[in-house]
């Protein structure tokens, strides 16, 4: 598909260095050669701000939802877990570039594994966890094998199918052991406090945003983002072509899987649809629609994706416009899908170069001579 | 028949074309020089409406074209032979020879124009049913200037005519090239990077430099001129484009420009 | 044997539909760079239509079914302006998550103006209950209708692709786009027409699968789709005889599974279960990739230098 790459597109996703998480108020002009110190500085200063909100939140939704408070602040905890799987699909794809739409198949593993050895086996949370994200990466180079190999819309296809066929064996253990799915039983009884779990969430979270982003000014970073540029030119200066590629498949994979454990101990149970087509199709959507090759855009999709239907959910059901009523438990979906469509037309590079533009334009002026 | 003024195009935000000017009289075969990255293949695609040109105008068989879609350019008569050809691999040759006369119609004429063009380059015969993806370079070459030909053009544009070719090929198209200008009155602009054999052939030349025109004038004038000697037909190991070949090559388009307000006198 | 022969048949018969539909979905992707997974959204429209027409005016069925094909390029058209215009640049990631939008989309509508297909309704045709017999096999008649749509459908498109001036315009398009604008061809008509073209074949895809099982709702193209796709990979997603041998062998292996599959059991799992047999197919799938990754029937990369 070569020939659909027009010259006038050929930088862009190249031009967006790998931005700091919630850079969104990176707006002032930089002046002179201090400008990219100081945007680090702001971009750090953000983050933090951004962070200190995000702790105080229960404390605001106190204030607001009164007695609900937990209860929303437990679906804000699902967004935080997106945003972790996000990052994820956009470590593979955004930035070292594998079309590999196979992480749906990690979620759903590890969910299922912490399920057999928490629940069933009892052994102890934490140690089913890290069993289970051993397995991921496991699964990570064997599906990362392949991928050496096989390119492009093929690969896409063909790992799509590793996540029908994950979902239909995980369906076939239900149904074999006579269940709809799995109840996580023996959780660990303090995070059933909506609270603990949200900030163990956010902690992790947060840890892992930060390790991305020095991981991507590492060595490893810079190879990734060399693979995404070119294939050719990335061997040619060296890179290793094949141990980085498939290190970008194990670190996805173990991230999907720990989001995929942290949302079955969210909502308590693992469901075979962890793994399906629609769960592939929400981690690609946060990506693309958050910017794809962009650590605030990992956030920012998971925002549009968790919160978007949230909110559609809070219409009220007819919604009276004048004389019209909608029927909108019908139409969400397809609102949610004229949004994603606007979305991607008119910000096809995600809604992170939106909020940098500003930061990004102010730059490019400052440079001219 | 093709006039250029004052010329600005380029890729996003980059302007590679800083304002060219240029004219092609009909029946010339005028060559275009310039080194790798001067911008020919940016000022061919803007000429043929590839690329849309931010300002200046373009005059085509006496009508401006610089807004008009590349099929209308087709029509009036432009034909383009892309750098890197840009054959449609499986489509048989003679399938990529038809679609050369896409804006075409009336059967009969256009088998008419493929015998021609087989007449030509007779070597495509034996390979007519053949996927274009089989084709050798040279034969390759050979196909995209067909197909440029089947749309009747009254103006030839040839991109890197003798990229990847071998020299003994480069000659024997330059020689058909050099006919159907002399014999059948085709208008051709050649953009070359082996100036001395485009020098050859032309009736007038241009050098292309970092996106303007540096130099014009007849081609004798020019291969005899210190500055394209040391810049396009010396050694190839030589930098190009230092601050001194600049001057060189400035003073000269000054040159050039005082003997064409000669010739007007 | 009969059995076996009775069964190539069936496969035979479901194959040529995944084929129908990966042929569409071919067209699409190497002329405009889509992924299209609205395509089985895009029939189950157009089938949705056929069904509103036949039960609701009570319309004789060809005059609905053509109505239906007349819809169909409309929609088609439709979808690539306002849709697939404003993306032909975009990554081809971009593009693939826009056609999933653009079936969410197509779904709601249909549910919204059609309530009564939010659940499965009886797709009422003429050929119901009617067969034909050839010594003991049995074909019913839709069966034999769609394998006679099949083969016309694919002298039709391979004389229009390779005999006509606008079939061969469209090779071209797709082949390099650059050039098919220097030689004066209309991309943008062309884009438009490729869609229209995928788009009948996908509701004449659709509307014989309905046919076949009778029963529809919003949702019944969804399983069909993800198995016309893999038809597509394994025929390498560049030429169209290989979508229709790709589809056509999933179709086969999809039935020969069924027979192998029938009546036998593992400890408590029923090997009969459509879940395991879907499974066999999707690891059969990703091996034969493997095996050859740019599929069974794909082009040996024929690269320009």
């Amino acid at each position: 598909m070569k020939r659909m790459d027009l010259p006038l597109k050929r930088g862009r996703l190249g031009q967006s260095a790998p931005r700091a998480a919630l850079s969104l108020t990176a707006s002032e002009r930089p002046g002179g050669a201090s400008g990219s110190t100081r945007l680090a500085w702001q971009r750090a200063a953000a983050t933090l701000l951004g962070l200190l909100a995000l702790v105080l939140l229960p404390l605001l939704f106190d204030l607001l939802f009164g007695d609900s408070a937990d209860f929303q602040l437990h679906r804000v905890t699902l967004i935080l877990i997106l945003a972790i799987a996000a990052l994820a699909q956009n470590l593979l794809t955004g930035y070292a570039a594998q079309p590999s739409l196979g992480n749906a198949a990690f979620f759903g593993v590890s969910a299922y594994l912490l399920a057999w050895l928490n629940s069933d086996l009892q052994q102890p949370y934490w140690l089913a966890i890290l069993v289970a994200l051993l397995a991921c990466a496991l699964l990570g180079l064997i599906v990362g094998g392949p991928a050496l190999s096989v390119s492009g819309a093929h690969l896409a296809i063909a790992t799509l199918g590793l996540v029908v066929l994950t979902g239909s064996l995980l369906t076939l253990w239900d149904t074999s052991a006579g269940r709809q799915s799995y109840e996580l039983t023996a959780l660990p009884e303090a995070l059933g406090d909506d609270r603990v779990l949200y900030y163990l969430v956010l902690a992790l979270t947060a840890l892992i945003f930060f390790c991305a982003f020095h991981l991507l000014r590492s060595r490893v970073g810079r190879a990734w983002i060399a693979l995404r540029d070119s294939e050719v030119a990335a061997a040619a200066c060296g890179v290793a072509l094949t141990r980085y590629k498939l290190l970008a498949f194990v670190v996805s994979a173990v991230l999907t899987g720990l989001a995929g454990v942290l949302y079955a101990t969210w909502g308590t149970t693992a469901t075979a649809s962890m793994s399906s087509v629609d769960q592939t199709i929400a981690f690609l959507t946060m990506i693309v629609v958050g910017g794809a090759g962009s650590l605030s855009g990992s956030l920012l999709g998971a925002l549009f994706v968790g919160l978007v239907p949230l909110l559609l959910g809070e219409l009220p059901d007819p919604l009276m416009l004048g004389p019209l009523q909608l029927p909108i438990a019908t139409l969400t979906t397809g609102i949610y899908g004229v949004l994603l469509l606007l979305a991607l037309i008119f910000f096809p590079g995600g809604l992170s170069a939106v909020f940098s533009r500003g930061g990004r334009l102010a730059r490019e002026e400052g440079g001219k001579p | 028949m093709l006039r250029v003024e004052n010329l600005r195009a380029g890729y996003g935000p980059l302007e590679i074309l800083h304002g060219v000017s240029l004219e092609v009289p009909a029946g010339s075969l005028v060559a275009l020089l310039g080194a790798n990255g001067a911008g020919k293949t940016t000022l061919m695609r803007a000429m043929t409406g590839l690329l849309p040109a931010w300002s200046g105008r373009i005059l085509f068989a006496g009508q401006e074209v610089q807004r008009a879609s590349v099929e209308r350019r087709v029509r009036l008569g432009l034909g383009l032979v892309p750098e890197g050809r840009e054959l449609f691999p499986s489509l048989s040759v003679r399938e990529n020879l038809l679609m050369g006369a896409f804006t075409r119609r009336g059967r009969a004429a256009i088998e008419a124009d493929i015998e021609r063009v087989l007449t030509c380059f007779p070597r495509l015969k034996e390979r007519l049913a053949l996927p274009a993806a089989s084709l050798s370079g040279g034969e390759g070459q050979m196909l995209a200037i067909g197909r440029a030909l089947m749309s009747r053009p009254r103006l030839l544009l040839i991109d890197e005519l003798s990229q990847g070719l071998a020299p003994a090929i480069v000659e024997s198209v330059l020689a058909v090239l050099v006919r159907l200008n002399r014999d059948e009155g085709l208008t051709i602009l050649l953009v070359e990077q082996n100036a001395r054999k485009a020098l050859k052939v032309a009736s007038l030349a241009y050098v292309l430099q970092s996106g303007s025109i540096v130099l014009q004038g007849q081609p004798a004038d020019l291969a005899a001129s210190p500055a394209i000697q040391h810049l396009y037909l010396g050694g190839e190991a030589k930098v190009e484009g230092s601050d001194e070949q600049n001057l060189d090559a400035r003073s000269l388009v000054r040159g050039s420009l005082n003997n064409e307000a000669r010739g007007e006198e | 044997m009969l059995a076996l022969l009775q069964v190539l048949l069936s496969g035979l018969v479901t194959g040529s539909l995944y084929g129908l539909l990966a042929l569409g979905i071919v067209l699409i992707y190497r002329t405009t760079g889509v992924l299209n997974f609205a395509y089985g959204a895009l029939a189950a429209t157009v089938t949705s239509f056929l069904y509103v027409l036949l039960t609701g005016p009570r319309l004789p069925f060809w005059p609905a079914l053509l109505l239906s094909l007349l819809f169909a390029l409309l929609l088609g058209a439709l979808v690539e302006r306002g849709f697939a215009r404003p993306l032909l640049a975009a990554p081809i990631l971009t593009k693939a998550i826009a056609t999933l939008a653009l079936a969410l989309v197509l779904q709601t509508v249909v549910q919204a103006l059609w309530p009564q297909l939010t659940s499965p309704v009886h797709f009422p045709t003429p050929f119901e209950g009617h067969a034909l017999h050839f010594g003991g096999l049995y074909l019913s008649l839709v069966d034999g209708l769609t394998l006679l749509t099949m083969v016309l459908l694919l002298i039709v498109l391979q004389l229009f692709l390779l005999r006509t001036r606008l079939g061969m315009a469209m090779r071209a398009t797709a082949d390099s786009l650059e050039a098919a604008r220097l030689m004066g061809i209309p991309v943008g008509l062309i884009f438009l027409l490729v869609w229209m073209l995928a788009s009948l074949l996908a509701a004449v895809a659709g509307i014989l699968i309905a046919a076949r099982q009778t029963v529809i709702d919003v949702q019944f193209m969804d399983p069909v789709l993800l198995l016309a796709f893999i038809g597509a990979v394994l025929g390498g997603l560049d030429r169209l005889e290989g979508a229709v041998l790709g589809g056509a062998l999933v179709g086969l292996a999809e039935n020969v599974l069924a027979l192998l599959l029938a009546g036998h059991s593992l400890g408590a799992l029923d090997l009969g279960n459509p879940g395991i047999r879907e499974a066999l197919i999707f690891a059969g799938f990703v091996l034969l990739l493997l095996l050859r990754p740019r599929g069974l029937f794909g082009g040996a990369a024929l690269r320009r230098v």
